[in-house]
């Protein structure tokens, strides 16, 4: 099992279900983008005793579902800022839960939001931790990344 | 009316490119395209008692420039994974310098990018300063978003 899965885990199914009252389960499958559809990368930075980053990879149109719920408007009515501040409130929740489990003082940044077709980059960190779920037939993907000490590189 | 830090920010960003790179950069009036298809962002984050963004908005043959002129490649030598090095150097140097002139303590994120064609947001954040400057022909500008206290649509656990 890899470092953090346990609690991704139960801290995504746990958000989702208070926020979104959405049952996700882990998935088997590896993350993957249907015929290059948009994904939404959140993005929260932890800096402090432990540096690093949670982010949360979604398919545009989950996300647009999950502003929908959020913000009770019909699917629709979400614009992009809706969608991108839904997409950013989630991870920082995520983000959040995360850093509860790291060294203190850590603190977290805000969110950013990355429209991309290859899930969001950040360069100087490894990856420590990712877990794929499974919500509404699409895949979305929870992942921790760890600041490389450049001392080791 | 002059923006938050508006005239240090400038200040800062001509010497980090002056001193890393050798470039002459000159700030610009105007409004910055940043509807282009064409622009490579650079991010980092200050986290403490000043929480934001500050974002560098770059055009792609500026960001080969940059990138050919700091590891010394030869004309067309640029990879995405240098580019990467070459911009979060360049947007580490300046938001180290403008960290310095925000309320302590505060913390300096990893930076993040998005590449050609794609976008970055930040929400809950507000622009406070966008400051636009032209180098080697090319325009590019630097933004400082500051996160928004007033929440309009907070969702708690």
């Amino acid at each position: 099992m890899q470092q953090f899965e346990a609690e991704i885990i139960h801290y995504t199914e746990d958000i989702w279900k208070s926020i979104l009252d959405l049952d996700v389960k882990k998935s088997d499958d590896a993350f993957c983008q249907l015929g290059g559809e948009s994904i939404l990368a959140g993005c929260v930075q932890i800096t402090g005793s432990w540096e690093g980053a949670v982010a949360l990879d979604c398919p545009v149109e989950l996300a647009k579902k999950v502003a929908s719920i959020m913000f009770q408007l019909k699917e629709d009515e979400t614009t992009t800022d809706l969608v991108e501040d839904g997409l950013g409130e989630l991870t920082n929740m995520t983000g959040g839960n995360i850093k509860s489990l790291l060294p203190e003082p850590c603190y977290l940044s805000l969110p950013a939001v990355t429209m991309t077709q290859h899930g969001l980059r950040i360069p100087g960190s490894e990856l420590i931790s990712t877990v794929t779920f499974k919500c509404w037939g699409y895949n979305f993907r929870v992942s921790v990344l760890k600041k490389v000490d450049k001392v080791n590189e | 009316m002059m923006q938050f830090l508006e005239s240090e920010i400038q200040q800062y960003n001509k010497l980090v490119w002056s001193t890393l790179l050798g470039f002459n950069i000159q700030p610009e009036s105007g409004a910055f395209d940043f509807s282009s298809k064409n622009i490579v962002t650079g991010s980092v984050q200050v986290t403490g008692k000043w929480n934001g963004v500050i974002t560098l908005y770059l055009p792609s043959p500026l960001v080969n420039d940059i990138t050919e002129t700091l590891f010394s490649l030869e004309s067309g030598g640029a990879c995405l994974e240098t580019k990467k090095d070459a911009i979060g150097e360049l947007i580490n140097m300046i938001g180290g310098n403008i960290k310095s002139m925000l309320p302590q303590p505060s913390a300096l994120s990893t930076p993040i990018f998005a590449m050609e064609g794609q976008s970055q947001q930040f929400p809950f954040t507000k622009k406070v300063t966008q400051c636009k400057f032209t180098c080697n022909g090319s325009s590019f500008a630097l933004s400082l978003y500051e996160q928004e206290l007033a929440e309009k649509k907070t969702v708690s656990a």
